[in-house]
């Protein structure tokens, strides 16, 4: 059990339960946590499961109770959205279960930054009082895990995306688009970029879902097309400005970002690659695809 | 649907912004109401996940707000007695405007841009010098705190003959033994605004919550059906009644 805490009747005897670890549960896989999630975004719902077991002999001797007077209950408390969330199970359903688990899961949206996550063991229903010190009031606490922290949000970049529904907004029935708006190149990157995932389309949707197979059959396209899109809305800016904009000190902005996907992905400045798509814009393309790459089956 | 994410403003470009809206200030509610502005160059949402509000969005929230609050919003000092009412009426109209994904919530930087860019005349009618706590997005923001406690309390806020004041209603929400459970909140909430007895009703209050958080101790109230914590509030209520009667 974690910390200790004087309770006012019996409670389980520490090496009657194994709390165990925590997993994150897939829909085909369960992964253990670890201190930070990856891959996680607020469209996405969280599930997390554990599976103690219990030596039963001895939970019921220190906790004076039946099986049926207990049940497990496992909590994700968000501090950020000042919520907690829960999952409960009877015990002795849970014991019957051949491979027994108890899962919770978290709506998209609903949380953030980061979450614990607890298990416990407690009185399910009111036990009639016998004399003895055991708990009798529906709650009681008789045992419970060290909570687990994990972090949710990280702080490095991560590509502006949107999964959204194209019908919904009166968009052609293209699996992706790339919205580039730059009225400014010190604008916020993040701001002004975005890359609009079509769920409405098995493509977008196996995006947006990360699916692999999804990303291994296009990732490279789509890489492309969003690099194309970006120096296309950006170099227009520079063009007008006559190159003579200084975008290094703002390592955020939209300017300084796509001239180092320039660097990065084509080894030129951003003026003189725009000074490509305007002369040769065939060679551009021809360039972008040896310089980034056409592959099937690259990861994400 | 996970809800709306707002563009997000950094601390480091808030910060200035609360100094311009102050010295804005000085020169009456239109000098403010010239810098309220839907977007911001510096501004960005969330990287991922969640559908962006829209500039047109942004404005409706605006126009929602203002529709609620706004015979408020007079250049003047808000009336002391009219802080609660304000409060709530603020949260209930951020709640219903918004549509905001709590997940976005959570963050300091969406709130830094709906106070100091979207709603800084409103921000400044209920808080004229706009410390930062109440400026920025921390969770005493200006409207950060109306909108949590329209969250959870919902309708209740509203409720009662005088409402939930702030003490009532920061005792409510402060520890998080009691506030992430939200029926329990609500029940509390209940058992206050019921209150009949002597002495003062946020002293009861203040009380009421402290045995209450005691209970949470030996007992895992997130399990109890609605029926059962309300006949744990109620017993609690007895009794922090009966023991105030003995002192006084």
């Amino acid at each position: 059990m974690a910390k200790l805490r004087v309770l006012p009747h019996l409670v389980a005897e520490e090496d009657a339960v194994d709390w165990s670890t925590w997993n994150r549960v897939f829909a085909d896989a369960r992964v253990p946590v670890e201190d930070r999630t990856d891959g996680w975004d607020y469209d996405q719902e969280l599930t997390f499961g554990i599976s103690p077991t219990f030596d039963v002999p001895k939970l019921l001797e220190s906790t004076g109770l039946d099986l049926g007077d207990m049940e497990l209950v496992i909590t994700a408390d968000c501090n950020s959205v000042q919520q907690r969330f829960m999952e409960r199970s009877p015990l002795q359903v849970y014991l019957a279960t051949a491979s027994p688990s108890i899962e919770l899961s978290i709506p998209p949206g609903q949380v953030a930054q980061e979450l614990r996550l607890t298990a416990h063991l407690v009185i399910a229903h009111d036990v009639p009082v016998d004399g003895t010190q055991r708990a009798v009031l529906a709650g009681s606490r008789l045992s419970w895990s060290p909570s687990k922290r994990v972090v949710l949000e990280g702080h490095g970049g991560r590509f502006p995306t949107e999964a959204v529904s194209f019908n919904d907004l009166g968009l052609e029935s293209a699996a992706w688009s790339v919205r580039v708006n730059v009225s400014d190149l010190n604008d916020l990157f993040a701001g002004c970029v975005r890359l609009l995932l079509n769920t409405d389309h098995p493509v977008g949707a196996g995006l947006a879902s990360m699916d692999a197979a999804v990303y291994g059959a296009v990732g490279s396209f789509l890489r492309i097309d969003i690099i194309r899109q970006c120096i296309l809305g950006v170099g227009k800016q520079v063009d007008e400005l006559g190159g003579g904009w200084d975008f290094s000190a703002d390592e955020d902005s939209v300017g300084f970002v796509v001239s180092e996907m320039c660097d990065y992905y084509i080894g030129k400045d951003l003026t003189s690659v725009f000074e490509l798509v305007r002369t040769d814009p065939t060679r551009f393309e021809r360039v972008l695809q040896e310089r980034v790459g056409i592959t099937i089956g690259m990861s994400r | 649907m996970t809800g709306l994410v707002y563009p997000r403003l950094s601390d480091g470009v808030a910060r200035p912004l609360i100094a311009e809206l102050l010295d804005a200030s000085n020169g009456g509610l239109d000098s403010v109401r010239a810098l309220v502005r839907m977007t911001h160059p510096k501004a960005a949402p969330v990287a991922t996940g969640g559908r962006q509000a829209s500039e047109s969005d942004v404005q409706q929230v605006r126009e929602s707000v203002l529709d609620a609050v706004g015979h408020w919003i007079d250049g003047r000092i808000l009336p002391r007695r009219d802080q609660v009412l304000f409060d709530a009426t603020l949260g209930r109209a951020l709640h219903q405007a918004l549509l905001v994904a709590p997940a976005d919530a959570a963050h300091q930087e969406t709130w830094n841009f709906l106070t100091l860019c979207v709603l800084p005349d409103v921000a400044l009618t209920r808080f004229p010098t706009l410390p930062e706590a109440r400026g920025l997005g921390t969770p005493r923001n200006a409207l950060r705190r109306a909108w949590i406690r329209y969250e959870v309390l919902g309708d209740l806020l509203m409720a009662g003959d005088p409402m939930l004041g702030e003490d009532e209603l920061v005792g409510l929400l402060e520890r998080t033994a009691v506030a992430r459970n939200r029926e329990l909140v609500s029940q509390l909430g209940v058992a206050v605004l019921s209150f009949n007895g002597q002495g003062a009703r946020s002293e009861f209050a203040r009380r009421l919550y402290k045995a209450v958080r005691h209970r949470t101790g030996p007992l895992m109230l997130d399990v109890l059906t609605s029926a059962q914590l309300e006949a744990l509030v109620h017993a609690e209520a007895q009794s922090v009644r009966a023991g105030a009667s003995k002192t006084e």
